[in-house]
């Protein structure tokens, strides 16, 4: 059972403040993704949870008792690294049992619980090589084993997939998924890749600029953004943005009806934007959708097709449409159409203004 | 394209050739000594002098080793072993340890630290000799071994070396040794020093030979002949005033002073390689 809480977490380096109060309750067995693009201070949450980093205020708290002045084994927390940080010079057994030894675990429970986690993840076959006679994948699977063996309370991964190939980094993902699963162990992921923060996460915070601008559940985060940076940054193609007066221009009284109490309040002219996911738009004859755009390049992706193009206004978006439609073609000139719900509306600080 | 073949056979020969030459030259010297050393005193006073080994090797190496001319040179080359290792050692250990606290401790006058080091590189021994040996005659420590191996001990080249090889360590690594729960200290030995070993190997070949080759300070410090080096005591071995020179017996201990530094460069070097293929940072 391992709760942790982290209550309004800040971190300065200087005069720099890099997060600015960062507040969760993550229960026992979650799986908490944090996602970000780089420099918003993802990783730097995770190293003060880790005790890598001091606090500069707030508290972190696991199970209750306050962590923030301990240290990192004291936390009983286990790390996986970017670059794996396995040491070089040790065997694959004596990387995982580095922990355990300096813990003074007795000699014969230390090799049956190495054992044990090298089984867990297939590597027994390895257990005498060094680091570098091994694959990225199983150099990953060690650093993930001596995390694993020494039976924590927590898991902070630190973009553990992103020094792999395309095809291993989704092999690794599902394997972390069910292994996180299996074991039940609270676990921190850090990533900037959405599609890991999308499968993986039981809930996810998503940085920006040292502020979690949304804690949710995957599913609820992409379909209810909260601010414009989130539904830019969950999802891809990336969300369409344009400015709302670009739609109140137009005067369709269907199409503006979230948009009127915008228009009323002068928000479209002080700068608020509207966003669409791609996949919400659909392309039909030019005039009879609800603004025109002319086709720039298409990209058929066999499933599906993304199309790009070019409002009136100069403005470029992103539709995504089936694989079985025609192509349209470059300089083609269409409409574009979407359902009333798909708008997003944000003000000009970025904040979702109807939900 | 035989146009190719021939230009490369050319400069093929050509490098061999220069190559061949280069290395007869520079060890003309060393053979002339060794011939000298298996002759007689005679033969080699009488021009022209030989050019092939003669057959007093043996007598001529084991008056070296057991008598000498002031001290026997197996008690020269025991001190010379003594203080060069001391000096490796002892500059290894003391650098080590410096370059772990300015590379990973914050305290205060850090920096200053380290550049005061670093100005210690640009005053050779010879600048502080005066008031080294006086420190060292007040510590009553002239025709001592740690007279010999102390003065030279601190090593800002070597700290220097190994700041830069600790830096270069990932700091993933230092983190993920404070997550397994590894003090400083553990760190140190568990892992920064194993993967030090081919650094430290290169910077032992080095400092041996330099603890092997101090003349001066052995000179000035030791009085007593049976604490002279192999260094400074092959020039003690030449006479003062009418005595005749003792050639054979000087170019034997000349050849002997050569053999350790040889033997640990090769030795080491072995170890240098297998260490360069064995680690990875």
């Amino acid at each position: 059972m391992t709760t942790i809480r982290l209550d309004h977490l800040k971190k300065r380096f200087g005069k720099t403040e890099v997060i600015h109060g960062v507040d969760i309750d993550i229960q026992d067995g979650e799986f908490i993704v944090i996602v970000g693009p780089s420099g918003c201070g993802k990783s730097t949450l995770l190293r003060m949870v880790a005790g890598l980093e001091t606090v500069t205020s707030g508290d972190i708290l696991i199970n209750g008792a306050r962590v923030n002045d301990k240290e990192p084994m004291a936390r009983n927390i286990a790390m996986v690294f970017q670059n794996y940080a396995l040491y070089p010079h040790m065997s694959v057994f004596d990387n995982m049992a580095y922990g355990l030894k300096i813990a003074k675990t007795p000699k014969a429970e230390i090799a049956e619980r190495v054992q044990a986690t090298a089984k867990l993840l297939q590597l027994d076959a390895y257990l005498t090589r060094r680091p570098r006679e091994l694959s990225g994948g199983q150099r990953q699977r060690v650093a993930m084993g001596r995390a694993i063996v020494r039976k924590p309370d927590v898991f902070l991964f630190d973009e553990p997939l992103s020094n792999l190939d395309a095809k291993l980094r989704v092999q690794m993902r599902l394997e972390i998924k069910e292994l996180q699963r299996n074991l039940g162990v609270t676990s921190l992921y850090v990533t900037h890749d959405q599609v890991e923060a999308m499968t993986l996460a039981d809930r996810m915070i998503v940085m920006h600029d040292g502020v979690a601008d949304q804690i949710g559940a995957p599913l609820e985060v992409y379909q209810n953004p909260k601010t414009r940076f989130v539904a830019g940054f969950i999802g891809s193609p990336a969300t369409n943005f344009f400015a709302a007066g670009v739609l109140t221009g137009i005067g369709n009284p269907a199409l503006t009806k979230g948009l009127d109490a915008v228009a009323k309040a002068g928000l479209d002219k002080a700068g608020a934007t509207v966003g669409i996911r791609p996949e919400h738009m659909t392309l039909c004859a030019a005039d009879q959708g609800h603004l025109n755009l002319v086709v720039s390049y298409t990209e058929a992706l066999g499933a599906e097709t993304l199309v790009h193009a070019r409002l009136d206004n100069g403005d470029t978006i992103t539709a995504r449409q089936s694989g079985h439609l025609d192509l349209p073609q470059r300089g083609q000139r269409l409409g574009v159409a979407w359902p009333n719900e798909a708008l997003m509306i944000f003000n000009q600080g970025g904040l979702r203004l109807q939900a | 394209m035989p146009g190719m073949v021939e230009k490369r056979g050319i400069g093929h020969w050509m490098t061999h050739l220069g190559l061949i030459l280069g290395v007869l030259v520079i060890f003309f010297p060393i053979w002339l000594a060794f011939v000298a050393s298996t002759v007689t005193q005679p033969e080699i006073v009488h021009p022209p002098m030989p050019l092939w080994p003669g057959d007093q090797f043996y007598n001529n190496y084991r008056q070296a080793l057991l008598s000498g001319v002031n001290a026997p040179v197996a008690k020269m080359l025991l001190n010379s072993l003594i203080m060069a290792l001391g000096i490796a050692g002892g500059k290894i250990l003391i650098s080590l340890l410096s370059a772990f606290a300015i590379v990973y401790f914050r305290f205060p006058g850090r920096r200053l630290f380290f550049w005061l080091i670093f100005l210690t590189l640009m005053l050779p021994v010879e600048v502080r000799i005066v008031p080294t040996y006086q420190v060292i005659a007040g510590f009553g420590m002239l025709n001592s071994y740690s007279g010999l191996i102390f003065p030279l001990i601190a090593s800002a080249t070597a700290t220097f070396l190994f700041r830069q090889f600790f830096m270069t360590v990932p700091d993933e690594l230092v983190e993920a040794a404070r997550v397994d729960g590894a003090g400083p200290m553990r760190f140190f030995w568990d892992i920064l020093l194993p993967m030090s070993r081919t650094n430290i190997a290169a910077i032992f070949v080095i400092l041996f030979i330099y603890g092997w080759n101090q003349y001066l300070w052995p000179l000035l410090i030791t009085t007593d002949p049976s604490m002279n080096t192999i260094v400074m005591g092959i020039k003690q071995m030449f006479p003062s005033g009418d005595d005749i020179a003792e050639w054979p017996v000087i170019m034997a201990a000349s050849i002997l002073a050569m053999l350790p530094p040889i033997f640990v460069v090769i030795s080491m070097q072995r170890l240098f390689i297998r260490g360069l293929v064995d680690s990875e940072k």
